[in-house]
């Protein structure tokens, strides 16, 4: 084997570690960035770019960090990267010194140049990235297997998969809630924090919200601007009919090298209101636009909610976002009217309400009744009642809205 | 010999390339261009008209578009449908007189040249004013990062910015503003981080800090007075909501407002009791060119807000002011009535002549860039008529504008491409007040609005180029701490 092929399969086998090694450490974090910027295919945005300060830099850059969308390419980039620099940087070390050691000095230097490149994936990253590919089941599994407390951004993922997953009632108490200021959390002008918030509005119904948080985190985005976000600002303007605007984000997509495909895609829903009403995520979504406009948020997230499910009663997202926003904020009285209102005639509730119904039967005999719950369900909650009055664990209700109620009561 | 046998092909060419096109048929219909130059009436000293046809205009091998004026013609050649025009030809074309020119796109299909019908453009001698200032701002919400202000010249292309928030740690700066549109007097202010209102003058650049105890907030909408001695402004409490369903999408809206006046000589202001009344919301002052009368946007104040924005309706208010003196006639006139008209006016700008009148008017409110039916109208002074400038509105938002010096060209905004991110567009009113089809700002390259993703804001024509320099504005704005102004007792 000659000395250059040697050299050659070193330098090859030194990547491929590096590169494993990255992807274990900071995989999730690689995909996580992506979205921050975009790599526009364009020779007007090359030239604008090429003219910024350090815009060579900036192109090489964001030319890289687009394949970061690709499993494992971030690793790969990077460790080649890494590598050829450590090359580099090892020839004129061994030059300058006058002995033939590229190879020592190189990977010497490796460590030195990789630790800083190095930062751990985040459990919320690795949502994020499910979330990003509508990867609701790993979202639920992942959140439930590693997650030791509440954070903030990790809950509220969960939550939006559940969400997404028509679940948000029924397996909501599965995993320790907080309150509701959780399930809704602040903005704060956070672009992680208002992504989130974007996805979170956009799946229970809320276009409008859903739109300004997509609009504004896109706007203090460091990057050209945030293809997640363009996406997004795709979608409210087509169930919005706000087709010129929509055509022209989705000709910035077209753009790119991953997301013309779906921007393509989209330019079937431009001036058809036919396909727009037809399709089952868009159609339904439409038909959460109240007919009469109110001023988001101004009466705080409860109005806005209940003219959404006003709208669309049928649209189970809303309707359990805004039962569960009720309950995590323990505004009973509320939360009884809204049980009678979408629950008296006998539809099929889901867990959590039943059971927070049963307690509340406590105040309103018979609404357990009044609301068709099976008697089964209240034979479990009198066995948790008579467990927690002999001091018995309730370990085995730790799924439940009376767990909670008594967790937070406790706490 | 072998030579020229090579040489006279490559000759006769050349010289076909450049020989005039002649259509053999015509396509019998006038091409669907963009931007839409078809009929439209501009100053002789504006950039070239560049364009290209619609995208439903199928391909074809080679274009022409020939352009006849009086005695001069000239042809161009295209590969692509995308039409360039060179300064100094579209200048020799154009010349500095008034003439209707024609132009006619030819399209080559295989060896056939086809012509569609030619469409004409209204030249006029007299020139606009050859800069607009302009801020560049995203369409949005509360949120802001990149913000600047440009200047453009109207007869190139070329834009530069006279300052940006990228220098200014991405403070929010807005509101500029011109002394008669002399572009070596402006103001403008800087909000938040460096928060001040910067007056940068001829030789110097001054910070005012400037809320004080009688007034309701920091000065806010600005206009100076002809000769550059005083500055009406308005203070406002101004709030917004953002609508659920509503195509206006956000709800800017006062809460009070009054109407003050600055003394550049003094930095003190001084107002009337009828500018900063209680019961009624007072906003968008601007003097005439003579200076004895002031303007301003009036409303009763209205309870509940924003719950009855749909109640808040401004009319158009005058008082006979004494710049000497510092006061104000006895009478307020109504020029344009919100009770009776049913709707509400914002933005009054009187052209340089006196005659004329120009609002912004929409169903309610004053922020009018936000709401779709908001179109641009005039009142003669001399009679008294209000009419819509219908040719030059659109279906959508046509708002901000500003005279030209010699009060015959008015650029504005409007959101009339997309329903969102806001453009400049220029019409003509002639002597008597009639306006012409708008014509949007050329741009060289002829896909920039559709690419662009920011709203051009606030257009302000002025007579030539502003030549501040950024960084002493930066470092006044970093550095000094701001001059506090008063309120005259």
């Amino acid at each position: 084997m000659t000395g250059a092929r040697k050299s050659l399969l070193l330098w090859g086998a030194c990547a491929i570690v590096l590169a494993v090694i990255l992807q274990l450490v900071c995989g999730w974090h690689f995909v996580f960035i992506e979205q921050n910027q975009v790599f526009l295919y364009d020779m007007a945005y090359v030239r604008r770019t090429l003219s910024s300060p350090w815009g060579v830099a900036i192109l090489c850059r964001d030319f890289l960090l687009q394949f970061f969308c690709v499993p494992c390419a971030g690793a790969l980039i990077m460790s080649l990267l890494l590598t050829l620099a450590a090359f580099a940087a090892g020839s004129v070390v061994a030059r300058l010194s006058g002995k033939g050691w590229t190879a020592a000095f190189g990977l010497l230097l490796i460590p030195a140049l990789t630790v800083p490149f190095i930062k751990p994936s985040e459990n919320f990253e690795k949502l994020d990235c499910y979330a990003r590919r509508g990867n609701w089941e790993a979202v639920v599994s992942n959140y439930a297997k590693t997650t030791p407390r509440i954070l903030v951004n990790d809950l509220c993922c969960y939550d939006i998969a559940l969400v997404n997953l028509g679940r948000l009632a029924e397996d909501g108490f599965k995993v320790e809630q907080a309150d509701a200021s959780v399930l809704l959390p602040e903005w704060g002008q956070d672009p992680v924090r208002g992504t989130l918030l974007s996805d979170l509005f956009f799946a229970v119904g809320h276009l409008s919200l859903s739109q300004r948080m997509a609009f504004e985190t896109n706007e203090i985005c460091d990057g050209e601007f945030n293809p997640r976000l363009v996406m997004r600002l795709v979608q409210t303007n087509i169930i919005y009919g706000q087709y010129a605007v929509a055509e022209k984000y989705i000709s910035l997509l077209e753009k790119t090298l991953f997301y013309r495909g779906w921007a393509r895609e989209h330019r079937r829903f431009l001036w058809n209101d036919d396909a727009v009403a037809s399709d089952p995520l868009y159609g339904e979504l439409r038909r959460c636009l109240p007919e009469r406009s109110f001023f988001a948020y101004t009466g705080g997230i409860e109005e806005d909610m209940k003219a959404i499910v006003a709208a669309n009663p049928g649209f189970k997202a809303s309707r359990e976002f805004l039962g569960m926003y009720y309950l995590l904020g323990m505004y009973y009285d509320r939360f009884k009217e809204f049980l009678e209102t979408y629950y008296g005639k006998g539809e099929e509730m889901p867990k959590s309400f039943r059971e927070a119904a049963l307690i509340m039967s406590e105040m309103y005999p018979g609404l357990w009744r009044s609301l068709s719950i099976d008697y089964g369900e209240y034979k479990r909650y009198n066995d948790f009642c008579n467990k927690m009055e002999n001091r018995i664990s309730v370990e085995a209700y730790s799924d439940t809205f009376w767990y909670y109620l008594m967790s937070i009561h406790e706490q | 010999m072998k030579k020229l046998k090579l040489i006279l092909p490559a000759l006769l060419l050349a010289a076909s390339c450049n020989a005039p096109v002649s259509p053999s048929s015509s396509t019998g219909t006038v091409p669907e261009t963009y931007p839409d130059y078809r009929d439209v009436t501009i100053p002789c000293n504006i950039a070239p008209l560049n364009f290209r046809l619609a995208e439903s205009e199928a391909p074809a091998d080679e274009y022409a578009v020939r352009i006849d004026a009086e005695g001069v013609s000239s042809e161009f050649r295209f590969r692509r449908n995308e039409f360039r025009f060179p300064i100094g030809k579209w200048r020799a074309l154009l010349g500095e007189k008034s003439q209707t020119i024609s132009l006619r796109v030819m399209r080559r299909d295989g060896r056939e040249w086809k012509a569609y019908e030619s469409f004409p453009i209204h030249v006029l001698a007299e020139k606009i004013d050859p800069y607009v200032v302009y801020r560049l701002i995203d369409p949005g919400y509360e949120a802001w990062n990149r913000i600047g202000i440009y200047q453009r010249c109207l007869e190139t292309f070329r834009q530069s910015p006279i300052i940006t928030n990228s220098r200014t740690d991405k403070n929010c700066m807005n509101c500029h503003s011109f002394s008669n549109r002399d572009p070596r007097k402006m103001l403008f202010h800087m909000r938040g981080t460096n928060g001040g209102t910067y007056i940068v003058g001829k030789d110097c650049i001054e910070k005012l800090n400037t809320k004080t105890d009688r007034t309701i907030s920091a000065l806010v909408y600005p206009q100076w007075s002809p000769d550059g001695s005083l500055v009406a402004f308005s203070v406002n409490d101004t709030w917004q909501a953002f609508h659920s369903t509503n195509p206006n999408r956000i709800e800017v809206f006062d809460t009070r407002s009054d109407v003050v006046i600055y003394d550049a000589e003094k930095r003190e202001l001084f107002s009337d009791p009828r500018l900063m009344s209680e019961g009624r919301f007072e906003t968008f002052p601007t003097f005439s060119p003579d200076m004895k009368r002031l303007y301003f946007c009036s409303s009763p104040a209205i309870e509940g807000l924003p719950d009855n924005f749909e109640q808040v309706k401004y009319s158009i208010c005058a008082v006979d002011f004494d710049a000497s003196s510092h006061s104000f006639g006895e009478k307020v006139d109504t020029l344009y009535n919100a009770r009776t008209d049913g709707g509400s006016a914002s933005f009054p700008r009187i052209s340089p002549d006196g005659r004329f009148l120009l609002f912004t008017r929409a169903g309610y409110g004053n922020f009018s860039i936000w709401h779709k039916d908001a179109d641009l109208w005039m009142t003669d002074l001399t009679d008294g008529s209000v009419r819509s400038l219908d040719s030059a509105n659109s279906g959508d938002v046509d708002s901000y504008h500003s005279w030209s010096s010699g009060g015959h060209w008015v650029i504005f905004s409007s959101r009339r491409e997309d329903g969102l991110f806001t453009r400049l567009y220029i019409t003509h009113i002639d002597e008597e007040g009639r306006d012409t089809k708008a014509f949007v700002l050329p741009q060289e390259d002829t896909r920039f609005n559709h690419r662009f993703m920011q709203s051009f804001n606030i257009p302000e024509l002025v007579t030539g180029p502003v030549d501040f320099r950024e960084s002493e504005i930066v470092d006044v704005a970093r550095n000094s701490p701001g001059t506090d102004i008063t309120f005259a007792e």
